[in-house]
């Protein structure tokens, strides 16, 4: 059993959105569709600016919220911690989608589903990382067990101090450093 | 029954066997589609490896292909420029291959933006006969050939118009490198260095972006040099997207980076921080260098270019105690690849700057690249074309631009003047990127010939009078790829899957075909295969093993740091005074050169650069890739919030945009991250062809405002020389 | 279809008809089309086919044959080129990575790789230029044609119901193109005997 989640080093990131294709190429995603949105963010005036480029997708939250809200069950958290939507149970409601804090959910225009970044499930299942960590061009994104204290993961987000993105907004499974 | 008149063309044939089985039926496309994907999980993927042209890295990728069809692409573990990675662009950028905007036939012109299909055979002896026309009547001076290169193409393409008795060939570098390749060229003997980031502990970029323009290593490397400590400097106008991985962003004032290179230059000759020994055994001229420095202070810089002269004293004095492993990134367009006229002298400062550091092929620093030993056609059985007497057109101009490459805009000049009369492109967009649009319609309207080959119908095949259409890289072999580095190595281009549209043809191929018809067809009497095994004979790999591999590195052939090779320049030295600047009417030495024109109080300079998910204007019509730049109005211009609110301009708001050239309307993004007499805009939009249906409308095009013009060192297209007034249209 | 000789014939020679509609303009179509026997026969067929009468007629004729060719370039030539895999979602594998896997407009789709397996199971040869558009819409009408005129009805049918319900959406498209009148009416009067030929008594 693990408790999967992920560091994203905003300072590593340069916004060249090759997470965001290969995400859509993964889960087969019209161009339109996308899980991951990025988010800039500028601070501070000429010439002394601070910019920020924040890829946000579904944070896989502790409680979920949007879990909570689903009339069906469809959307779980499996036993990794990974916050999935069971296709079959989902009527389109929308209501994890007003409950979603991060914004990070969307829906299938044809099929009505509501669905998410799944941690590319099946690809972790087999051993894997996910495709946009392994797509990342600067390494910015890192994958695994947040249970292990020597996961990679575990000790880059202790080394750079990283924070979930809101953690006013309740625990997540993603951490950012900026 | 019927007695039909009408004549039939048809396309099926039926054997004889096919009036028995038709009678028993077959599975309906349900059926057969749900058997197939039920096989699916089960069918074969064959992985081809091969590179990338979603840029000009030409990336190593896999492509993986099931029942004949592209399947998935995947980055090349062992090129060293995707290192297992792919970017937007290259997972993107293949969709070309089943895109329907593809030119699928050979086309020739019948009136203005009119086309009707016409045989290869057709196509070939018209072509043939109008260029042997034109050579009879105005000498093989008159016809030229311009591309954006790539491995087949750099070896065929010029090889095709020396065949015809001329030298014009030109590359897309006028609107690249030209200046740089210049100002490197005549101070190191190579037109570019490149730069061992990871193991640098400070590195300046100026106007270069590694998070814009992106090959994945380079990122990588950057981001390690990060992670051990370094010190990254981003000298922009715009704070650009390798910000986020930079310890300083200094804010140029655009047009000024020479001023700011020869301070730093100064401060190091003041503080004592040259690297004296190596200038003495390496270089030439260094004292009359330090002589003109002395005037080029921090505080005479600061003035120019707005950064205070503390800042440049500090960081020229950190660069210095960091040396050798200190450096200036070289570049590609970057600051000063073509865009001001004194990007030539800013090459040269540059070049200049690193030898000073004495940084040249050290850890950490400027390196020359060692390139694989290829072999060659055997000359005896395939004659090489005679090379011409004469030199090609522009080198009596513009005689320190790099020859090889030549200054790609002459042709469209000496077609207004009369003189050229032919010019062929083959993958290159010249006329919406090389040059003002409207002066390049005009020039190609007065040649007699112009022809296009290319995979899409670009402004420039629209105004041909004959297009060939190339299959698209993802269908065809091409010739073996040089990778030179710290590493040398060989890369290989092949076929992923058969070509989708019948009447395509490689581009080995139709130079072949092309020159036969021409009657210089024996300069081509070789297959592409042939020519890739005798390049591949003196290395001991294979054919086959290099088809099954498709990127070969030669570890054993590794360059050695710290030991400085011969240069090619004429001294064999690094030029601090170069004669043949002299020669050529410029001062031996580099001097600041002002930029040619200046913003006023109500104007402002138009900048371009790239962002990541474009490569120049040929990914615009891929609906993945535009779909980001839609989903966050990356077309948009950048413009400095004091500005704005001078002008009453809101973020997000409709704004015309002016120059001497043209007027564009376009949505304004107000941000501080863009200096206040700059207008920032992407290079990649501005489609104008109806046929590129996902790219045309979206934005405007950054030439359309560049007047026609050359830079007076290197024959460069002086492209940010543009001043524009800005005035809302509406909020 | 039909168990009716001179019906099944009249069927697959307004098909093959329609098929060369839809191929680049050459002098021999133009000069049926100009002098109007390419339309009578179609109405011939027609009238042997069905006693209803078509309200649909072609009646925009181009000026002359480099005008047809002209329209046939900016339309069927490139723009909005009469190809099944271009109107249907390009494949329904879902282990395909790539990012159009679900996306419509994209040559080679799924509807390709049919008329494949069907081209190689009836020993059928097509122009090899053609090997990877083999849903051209020229190849499918012939197809049709063929499997009529060969008295396969459950075949033929299949085959109509399988390979042309992407006629709507290519009309749409041709309406879009604007100085498209004539592949218009060619389209909608092809989608008007295709419906007819599915709601022939034979078929019920």
């Amino acid at each position: 059993m693990a408790r999967y989640g992920m560091m994203i080093d905003t300072r590593k990131c340069v916004g060249c959105y090759a997470c965001r294709v290969s995400c859509q190429m993964q889960n087969e995603l019209p161009v339109e569709v996308s899980f991951i949105k990025f988010h800039e963010k500028e601070t501070g005036v000429f010439p002394n600016v601070k910019n920020e480029i924040i890829p946000v997708q579904c944070q896989h939250c502790e409680d979920a919220p949007c879990e909570s809200v689903c009339p069906t069950k469809a959307t779980y958290t499996t036993e990794d911690g990974i916050v999935l939507v069971d296709a079959e149970k989902c009527i389109g409601c929308k209501y994890c989608m007003v409950a979603c804090p991060y914004q990070a959910r969307t829906q299938d225009h044809l099929t009505g589903v509501v669905e998410k970044c799944r941690f590319c499930a099946e690809l972790v299942a087999d051993g894997k990382q996910p495709a946009c960590v392994t797509t990342c061009i600067s390494n910015a994104r890192i994958f695994g067990d947040l249970d292990d204290p020597n996961s990679e993961v575990s000790k880059a987000i202790i080394k750079h101090n990283a924070q979930p993105l809101r953690p006013d907004l309740g625990k997540s499974k993603i951490y950012y450093v900026r | 029954m019927l007695d039909s008149k009408i004549s039939r063309r048809s396309f099926i044939k039926a054997s004889t066997a096919t009036a028995v089985l038709a009678t028993a039926g077959t599975a309906s496309f349900n059926e057969w589609s749900n058997q197939y994907v039920k096989a699916s999980e089960s069918t074969e993927i064959k992985e081809i490896p091969s590179t990338c042209n979603g840029c000009s890295s030409k990336c190593g990728i896999i492509g993986h292909v099931k029942n004949g069809r592209l399947w998935k692409l995947s980055g090349h573990p062992d090129h060293p420029y995707s290192k297992g990675k792919l970017c937007a662009r290259g997972h993107g950028y293949a969709t070309l291959v089943y895109s329907q905007d593809r030119i699928t036939e050979p086309l020739k012109r019948v009136g203005e933006g009119k086309f009707e299909p016409i045989s290869w055979e057709q196509a070939y002896k018209e072509i043939a006969e109008r260029l042997n026309k034109i050579i009879e009547e105005h000498g093989p001076r008159a016809i030229s050939l311009t591309e954006d290169p790539r491995a087949t193409g750099k070896f065929y393409s010029p090889r095709f118009i020396q065949a015809l008795g001329s030298p014009n060939y030109y590359t897309h570098h006028v609107v690249c490198s030209n200046s740089r390749d210049a100002g490197f060229l005549h101070t190191l003997g190579t037109t570019a260095t490149s730069a061992d980031i990871s193991s640098s502990k400070y590195i300046m970029f100026i106007g270069r972006s590694y998070g814009d323009a992106i090959r994945p290593s380079s990122v990588q490397s950057l981001a390690e040099a990060k992670d051990s400590g370094a010190k990254i400097v981003i000298v922009d106008p715009r704070l650009n997207n390798t910000g986020n991985l930079a310890t300083e962003w200094l804010a140029i004032r655009p047009g000024t980076d020479l001023a700011l290179v020869l301070a730093m230059s100064h401060v190091l000759v003041k503080e004592n921080l040259h690297d004296i020994e190596f200038l003495n055994n390496y270089s030439i001229g260094f004292e009359e260098y330090a002589n003109e420095l002395d005037k080029y202070t921090p505080v005479w810089a600061e003035e120019l270019t707005g950064i205070s002269a503390d800042v440049i004293t500090r960081i020229a004095i950190d660069m210095g105690k960091a040396k050798p492993k200190s450096l200036i990134e070289q570049s590609w367009r970057g600051a000063f690849g073509c865009n001001y006229e004194n990007s030539t002298e800013t090459g040269r400062a540059v070049a200049l700057f690193n030898a000073m550091l004495g940084n040249l092929q050290q850890k950490g620093g400027s390196i020359f690249g060692g390139k694989p030993k290829l072999g060659n056609l055997d000359s005896k059985k395939h004659p090489n074309p005679q090379e011409p007497d004469f030199k090609k057109a522009g080198y009596e101009e513009f005689p320190l631009a790099y020859y090889n490459n030549g200054v790609a805009t002459i042709v469209a000049k000496e077609a207004m003047e009369g003189k050229m009369k032919a010019a062929i492109f083959y993958h290159s967009n010249a006329a919406l990127g090389y040059g003002n649009p409207k002066y390049m319609k005009e020039a190609l309207s007065k040649l007699d010939l112009v022809v296009a080959i290319d995979v899409q119908m670009s402004e420039t095949a629209l105004l041909a009078d004959y297009i060939l259409p190339d299959v698209s890289y993802i269908e065809r072999d091409e010739l073996i790829e040089e990778l030179s580095g710290k590493t040398p190595g060989i890369a290989l281009r092949q076929k992923i899957v058969d070509k989708v549209h019948p009447k395509t043809k490689p581009i080995d191929v139709i130079y072949k075909e092309l020159a036969e018809a021409c009657g210089v067809g024996q300069y081509f009497n070789f297959t592409l295969d042939e020519l890739n095994e005798a390049m591949l004979a003196p290395t001991g790999v294979t054919y086959k093993e290099l088809r099954k591999k498709g990127t070969i590195m030669f570890p054993d052939k590794a360059i050695e740091l710290g030991v400085m090779p011969e240069l090619k320049t004429p001294s064999k030295k690094v030029e601090f005074y170069s004669d043949k600047f002299k020669e050529a009417g410029f001062s031996p030495v580099v001097k600041w050169v002002e930029p040619k024109v200046s913003p006023k109080q109500d104007s402002f300079r138009l900048i371009t650069g790239k962002q990541a998910i474009h490569s120049h204007t040929q990914t615009a019509n891929i609906p993945i890739l535009m779909q980001i730049t839609k989903d966050y109005d990356l077309e948009r211009i950048w413009m400095n919030p004091a500005r704005a609110r001078e002008l009453g301009i809101k973020d997000g708001d409709l704004v015309e945009v002016k120059s001497s050239e043209a007027t564009s309307t376009v949505h304004v993004k107000v941000t501080e991250k863009v200096h206040p007499e700059a207008i920032f805009v992407p290079s990649h939009y501005g489609i104008t062809s109806n046929y590129q249906k996902t790219a045309k409308g979206v934005g405007f095009g950054y030439m359309e405002h560049v007047p026609f013009d050359f830079e007076a060192w290197s024959g460069s297209g002086n492209i940010q020389e543009v001043i524009v007034k800005v005035r809302k249209v509406k909020g | 279809m039909n168990t009716n000789i001179d019906q099944g014939q009249a069927v697959s020679q307004l098909l093959y008809i329609m098929a060369d509609l839809y191929k680049y303009p050459d002098i021999e179509i133009w000069e049926d089309i100009s002098s109007y026997r390419l339309f009578n026969e179609l109405k011939v067929c027609e009238s042997i086919i069905t006693e209803a009468d078509s309200l649909i007629e072609i009646t925009e004729l181009p000026k002359d044959l480099q005008y047809l060719q002209e329209i046939y370039l900016e339309s069927l030539g490139g723009k909005v080129l009469p190809v099944e895999s271009i109107y249907k979602e390009w494949t329904a594998d879902r282990i395909c990575h790539l990012p159009f896997a679900r996306s419509k407009g994209y040559l080679f789709g799924d509807s390709a790789l049919h008329i494949h397996y069907i081209l190689e199971k009836f020993d059928i040869e097509i122009p090899e230029e053609y090997r990877n558009m083999p849903d051209h819409i020229s190849i499918l009408l012939e197809l049709l044609g063929y499997f009529i005129s060969h008295g396969n009805k459950e075949l033929a049918f299949q085959f109509l119901a399988d390979h042309f319900d992407w006629l709507g959406d290519f009309e749409d498209r041709l309406r879009e193109q604007s100085g498209n009148q004539f592949y218009l009416q060619v389209t909608r009067y092809l989608e008007y005997i295709l419906d007819t030929l599915k709601r022939l008594p034979a078929n019920k």
